[in-house]
């Protein structure tokens, strides 16, 4: 409980305490592997085909393969983005999308009077962000263990083989890729993309109606699609167009810079504005 | 009741906020089509057409039956939030509110739901058309009218298509019946918000629900690893170019009403107020 006696300290600590234990209880969090569930789905029919037990690194390593760059389809061609990539990436701007709005309404404008200060109530709910977004991958990872179980693949083989190959089309040979290389492409950079999707949604959240920030937050993980360079932070989702894979468009350094920015751009754009904004009037 | 319900319908910003949102993407999608074709049409007129050029038609371009461009991607993946936001969240609001009870007592539990329903439907109808519309007004401005070809591989709308013979013969009537179609499709998207009831505490997840009951259903119908299931997957209903069967579409259309009245049958008429 937050009560007005606590050293600044003392309250800092309680409203991350607050956060952490109120925003990761919930129910949602079961939600998680129905976002993975049709890549992870699609990886075992893909290996059935090629004869081959999946393993959990090509499990993990397929959700965020993404789609080949598509500078200019030909006309009569349909653009098909596939459902599998859409649900795992844009599947955390559904769970986290209610928390920061619970806690700018009703009950929630007791803790932001009592914590005392604005600032550390929003960084509060930024490290809260973080931390769903960390879980959100542990359900991707609890997800991939069940289906490779299911598979009957080996839970602890790191190879890098065949079926990494055929995943992105070909195009790439078994040892061409380290392991490291893979595990930054593969998790580190879709975890950056998935952290920064859902900070730009919670900021946007401060600017505009809730919908239209999901949808916002939508349409920029979509336009990845469409742009294929470094700067657009929404390509972290899709490991196909790194060069550090294939020749690709993609560099992985500017990706990260991109990445780190959006995300401090979302938490600097958030702050500005819940200083100002008025928040018992405020309504959703 | 029914006027006053269209009238609140009509009158509030988010049925605007809805409208607006459909305009620009219309407005993008005539951009970026008009980024494409503009070139095509200098080559035209230097005779430098190409051994590729199939021909040039507002019919081959229009929103309505290409999603090849960012704009139209985005709205073929998201349209059921655009038909949720103008009113869907209604009855969510004046049930929480207790208007409902007031509303109810004065005019009886029946009426309401039906004139409930169709403000409902209409405006969310009317949002998911729009920017098919739109976009159909603003590339007739650049593009030709000129009759699609059954022989031209680029058509979006292969032979055996729902309404196909309509689209070769005359396109324009065509268009106006497809967006009568996405008119129905989208209503019965925007009525699904009655399956929130008065439980859902947040309004954007009240406009959330008819999307996510979609892909949901769009992700089961691809778990199945059928194309014919993929193909009944409601997130497309609105994309002539998938080539759904009608009696899909009916069927669909149909069921989603009927599922989204029962939930405000039981909310309204037979739910203790």
């Amino acid at each position: 409980v937050l009560t007005l006696n606590l050293s600044k300290k003392e309250m800092k600590a309680e409203l991350i305490k607050h956060d952490l234990r109120c925003g990761l209880f919930r129910w949602k969090y079961l939600l998680v592997p129905v976002c993975f569930v049709l890549s992870m789905y699609f990886t075992m029919l893909m290996c059935e085909g090629w004869g081959h037990q999946g393993n959990l690194i090509d499990y993990l390593t397929r959700v965020y393969v993404g789609i080949e760059p598509i500078q200019q389809l030909p006309r009569g061609d349909s653009l098909e983005i596939p459902f599998d990539w859409l649900a795992a990436t844009c599947g955390i701007l559904f769970v986290n999308l209610e928390y920061l709005l619970f806690d700018l309404t009703a009950s929630g404008h007791q803790v932001i009077l009592r914590s005392g200060s604005r600032t550390e109530w929003y960084l509060s709910k930024c490290l809260w962000n973080f931390v769903s977004c960390l879980i959100y991958f542990l359900g991707m990872l609890l997800t991939a263990l069940v289906f490779t179980w299911l598979d009957g693949g080996r839970v602890f083989d790191f190879t890098i083989g065949e079926m990494i190959a055929a995943f992105y089309g070909g195009r790439i040979q078994a040892g061409t890729i380290s392991l490291g290389g893979l595990f930054y492409i593969s998790i580190v950079l879709p975890f950056l993309n998935t952290a920064a999707l859902s900070m730009l949604q919670m900021c946007l959240c401060l600017y505009m109606r809730p919908v239209l920030a999901f949808l916002a937050a939508f349409g920029a993980q979509i336009l990845a699609v469409f742009l294929p360079y470094s700067w657009m932070f929404s390509n972290g989702a899709m490991s196909t167009r790194s060069t550090l894979a294939i020749i690709g468009t993609v560099d992985p350094v500017i990706l990260t810079i991109s990445l780190i920015a959006v995300v401090g751009g979302s938490i600097v754009a958030g702050l500005v504005k819940i200083k100002k904004t008025d928040i018992l009037g405020r309504k959703e | 009741m029914l006027k006053i319900e269209v009238w609140k319908a009509f009158h509030n910003s988010l049925f605007w906020m809805a409208i607006l949102v459909g305009s620009m993407i219309a407005v993008l999608e005539a951009f970026l089509t008009w980024t494409v074709v503009w070139p095509m049409m200098q080559n035209i007129v230097t005779m430098d057409i190409g051994r590729n050029f199939r021909g040039l038609s507002l019919f081959y371009e229009w929103m309505g039956v290409v999603s090849l461009r960012f704009s139209s991607a985005l709205y073929y993946l998201v349209w059921p939030v655009l038909g949720a936001l103008p009113f869907g969240w209604s009855f969510w609001k004046e049930k929480n509110d207790g208007i409902t009870n007031q509303v109810v007592l004065r005019g009886g539990r029946k009426n309401y739901l039906n004139a409930k329903m169709t403000a409902v439907f209409v405006t969310g109808g009317i949002c998911v058309m729009w920017p098919l519309l739109l976009n159909l007004m603003l590339e007739a401005m650049f593009l030709q009218a000129s009759m699609p070809n059954v022989l031209h591989e680029i058509s979006a709308v292969s032979n055996g298509y729902f309404l196909s013979k309509l689209y070769y013969a005359h396109p324009w009537i065509y268009c106006l019946c497809w967006c009568v179609v996405v008119f129905f499709v989208g209503g019965a998207a925007a009525s699904l918000c009655f399956v929130a009831g008065s439980r859902v505490k947040l309004f954007v997840m009240v406009v959330l629900i008819p999307y996510f009951i979609y892909m949901a259903i769009t992700i089961a119908c691809n778990l199945t690893g059928q194309i014919e299931a993929v193909k009944i997957a409601p997130i497309h209903l609105v994309n002539a170019a998938i080539g759904m069967n009608p009696w899909i579409i009916l069927l669909e259309t149909l069921l989603f009403t009927g599922i989204a009245y029962a939930f405000g049958y039981y909310y309204v008429v037979k739910q203790e107020l």
